[in-house]
């Protein structure tokens, strides 16, 4: 691993462990994109490289306005960056790994080869910590088999951060080569974790500065730019003005087909919804350029039954009588507009926009929290990516008390949203919201993103699946046929409710045969579509 | 001397029993645009439905005015007869304040008692029922008085909507709009405490609704009345009245429809319940 190179450096001051965090977020900025492509499940996937990129340079940043030269201060000024920063599942972890450096460092101005040793030990301590049911395979695999491989180091004379850091990277290598034995998952993929691989690099990255080594590190071509990714969480203007006027229409012999409609009018306002078809379609829109709105309308077909309320003079109205401070309020991360409208109709005070593959940080969802006016905020992650994420939050904390319900998909989050009540305290409200989630049956539709198997049998890229609990259970050639089996699956009965999400992909028409489908698949069964208009899944299903 | 018992229409207590036990019913106002009319008088609760849901002129209503009380209070005066009056929620209606104001001009004449009950609809029925009943059975005002300050924190009443447009185009859903959600078939159960509503619970769908109020009943213990109020949906109403006399087969139960003090709210297809819970068995 160690070429020759400048003379390798004895101690660390802070200086230099902030160069050494800076090559090593070089190293995994030059292979965020392709620890992206290690994505095992055939699921459109939070990006691991992206969110552990994201992550450590949450904790530079906090590095960088650190005017200390002492070693422990510049680890703790880069352990809270992260944990403020942190996305993803993978993030979350990696900011407990350098939460744990930290602390073992903590008062030291500057750092042996020794010190590392110990403090890679208490960093594998922390990362477990954070994760209730650790799985073998993943990055906690990895630090711990890091932390395993340096523990003879720690009193074994003096050795330099390079010899430490030459054994941490090589036997994270190892542990890293060896996932794909202990993850079943992995090993049919055919790929390594993408989260042990992001620390794996992480620690070559540091280890090739302590040797000297500061060139660019020679990677594969195609690298990825930064700077062009989607970042999740700016928290959505809680002004009124976000409105405008609530406008329906009834619109017949249109001479562009529905979809096109709803395109177009999409560059009018928000929340457009087109229902019907080009002999009679139903427009729904938020605008604030009504005018045009309605001489585009006019200009495809005749216009009929024209009805606008002002949403701001209704929100307004509304806002003026609300008391300063609630007692508790709700804070969501949802994807789809037509999603954030159903959260925010059901008492959601504040929407960080994000979910399955835009993972908000930390720091999103505190500062999404900062904006609602009560003593407590309950967040509600509706996806299993950002649930150890809200749960930093609540360990970091803020002026108000946070509560996490950990809610793994948006139907969850639309039952806990049902059972929320403003006029009951936090606790009351929590335990109401987690069984009200835990009650209702969900589950997923999207399309595979790489050949799979299930159940022995080949699943192949395009095809529907459906997932429920995380888990794939269908996967059918027809959308419709994968929902009827998926409905199956989470064994929906006689007297359910069942919701049927859908996407910003399918056609309201589409959606409500599909709903008429269920409703004569399973008899006694109340079935509702709604518009959700989120990416990626064709259909979230609830059923009660 | 004998002691007369008034309220106003929103008790939505039955005809026949209103009759039967010589109760004094004065009349809430509804206004569809220029046109006055009196509740219970001039337009009876299937009428007023069938006009909310025409999509006219969006009704409004009104309080019996000071007026007339003072006509009611003077008539049962003339005989000399103590009056007990009792009221729809302060926090809800004006109809107490003047029912006050009537029996204030009035001090000089019999004694007149005027009760903001905190209550709605049957909530307020069932207790002036009891209070007739209690009356006629030779019960005193300072009983009465008694009698209703025991009970009426006793009675509970929950209300749910069919649709949510009428709470919202009426403006009273401003204080709980968060927690109607209307984008989704969602059904809010409200109850009225301490004379205001406040937020339950939400259901989805109509058939949860009816499961739901049927297992709020039947949680119940040491049940004297039982009311079911509705919009235009009696079947509705009687088969959770059926449902539930089976659990409490000696309980008073009480079917009536909404009257448009309330409906004018609520709209078509609303339902609620009353549950009088006391340890108190009727006198």
């Amino acid at each position: 691993m160690s070429k020759a190179a400048t003379p390798s450096l004895d101690t660390l001051d802070g200086v230099a462990l902030r160069k050494m965090f800076a090559a090593a977020t070089d190293a995994l900025e030059a292979q965020a994109e392709a620890i992206n492509a290690l994505n095992v499940f055939p699921v459109p996937d939070g990006d691991t490289g992206t969110n552990m990129l994201l992550t450590m340079r949450a904790a530079l940043e906090e590095a960088a306005g650190c005017p200390s030269e002492a070693a422990g201060e510049i680890a703790a000024a880069m352990a809270k960056g992260s944990l403020m920063g942190a996305r993803g599942n993978s993030g979350v972890i990696l900011s407990q790994i350098l939460r744990g450096f930290s602390k073992s460092i903590q008062g030291k101005a500057r750092i042996t080869g020794g010190d590392i040793a110990a403090a890679l030990q208490e960093a594998s301590a922390q990362a477990y910590k954070v994760v209730t049911e650790p799985v073998e395979g993943t990055i906690l695999t990895v630090i711990r088999e890091v932390a395993a491989a340096t523990t003879g180091q720690i009193l074994s004379g003096t050795p330099t951060p390079a010899a430490v850091l030459d054994v941490a990277a090589s036997s994270a290598k190892t542990a890293v080569a060896r996932t794909p034995f202990q993850l079943d998952v992995l090993r049919e993929n055919g790929v390594v974790d993408a989260g042990g691989e992001g620390l794996s690099v992480i620690l070559q990255g540091a280890l090739r500065f302590v040797v000297g080594d500061e060139g660019p590190l020679k990677v594969a071509a195609g690298q990825p730019s930064v700077g062009a990714l989607p970042i999740a969480g700016r928290t959505e203007d809680e002004a009124p003005s976000a409105y405008g006027f609530c406008t329906e229409v009834l619109v017949k012999d249109c001479s562009v087909d529905t979809g096109r409609l709803r395109d177009r009018l999409s560059s009018f306002g928000s929340s457009v919804l087109v229902a019907g078809d080009a002999t009679l379609a139903k427009v729904h829109l938020h605008t604030f350029d009504t005018d045009s709105t309605l001489a585009y309308l006019r200009s495809v077909g005749s216009v009929a039954h024209i009805k606008i309320d002002n949403i701001d003079e209704q929100h307004e109205a509304f806002s003026s009588r609300l008391p300063l401070l609630r007692v508790v309020g709700v804070v969501a991360v949802v994807s789809g507009d037509g999603l954030a409208d159903l959260f925010r109709s059901l008492g959601v005070s504040a929407i960080v926009p994000g979910g399955q593959t835009m993972n908000p940080s930390a720091r999103d969802l505190l500062d999404a929290a900062g904006t609602v006016a009560a003593e407590t905020v309950i967040l509600l992650p509706n996806n299993a990516n950002v649930v150890a994420t809200a749960r930093q939050a609540q360990e970091i904390g803020s002026a108000q008390r946070i509560v996490v319900v950990p809610t793994q998909d948006l139907p969850q989050g639309v039952a806990a949203m049902l059972a929320f009540n403003y006029e009951q305290d936090a606790e009351a409200n929590a335990t109401a919201m987690d069984q009200a989630r835990l009650a209702v049956r969900t589950g997923e539709i999207t399309q595979a993103v790489r050949e799979t198997r299930l159940e022995g049998r080949t699943v192949k890229r395009g095809q529907f699946i459906g997932l429920a609990g995380g888990q794939l259970v269908v996967a059918h050639a027809q959308v419709e046929t994968a929902v009827e089996r998926l409905l199956e699956r989470i064994a929906v009965k006689k007297g359910d409710t069942v919701t049927l999400y859908f996407g910003g992909d399918v056609s309201q028409a589409d959606a409500e045969g599909l709903a008429h489908r269920v409703c004569q698949r399973f008899p006694g069964v109340d079935v509702e579509s709604f518009a959700g208009g989120h990416p990626l899944y064709h259909y979230l299903v609830s059923a009660e | 001397m004998t002691l007369r018992i008034v309220t106003d229409s929103s008790c939505d207590l039955p005809a026949d029993l209103v009759r039967s036990l010589d109760i004094t019913v004065v009349p809430c106002i509804v206004h569809f645009g220029d046109e006055l009319l009196r509740e219970g008088v001039d337009i009876q609760p299937s009428a007023f439905y069938q006009r909310l849901a025409s999509g006219g002129v969006h009704p409004t209503t009104s309080q019996p005015s000071v007026g007339d009380f003072l006509e009611v209070y003077r008539e049962l005066g003339r005989s000399g007869d103590e009056v007990l009056s009792i009221h729809i929620s302060s926090k809800l209606s004006g109809t107490y304040r003047s029912a006050i104001q009537a029996s204030q001009e009035l001090s000089a004449g019999p004694r007149i008692e005027v009760i903001d009950s905190l209550q709605v609809s049957l909530g307020l029925g069932v207790a002036v029922k009891a209070v007739a009943e209690l009356v006629r059975a030779g019960g005193s005002l300072d009983q009465a008085l008694t009698f209703l300050e025991r009970e009426l924190p006793r009675i509970v009443c929950y209300v749910s909507v069919d649709t949510l447009q009428y709470l919202v185009r009426g403006g009273r859903a401003s204080r709980i709009q968060g927690f109607l959600g209307s984008l989704l078939d969602i059904k809010p159960i409200m109850v009225v405490r301490e004379g205001e509503t406040h937020p339950v619970e939400r259901v989805r769908s109509r058939k949860r609704l009816l499961e739901r109020f049927s297992q709020i009943v039947r949680a119940s213990a040491n049940v004297r009345s039982l009311g079911f109020i509705h919009s235009v949906c009696l079947d509705d109403a009687q088969a959770l009245a059926g449902r539930s006399s089976e659990a409490f087969p000696d309980a008073e139960v009480l079917v009536s429809e909404f009257s448009s003090v309330m409906g004018v709210h609520l709209g078509p297809r609303a339902l609620g319940i009353v549950v009088w819970s006391t340890p108190e068995r009727p006198s």
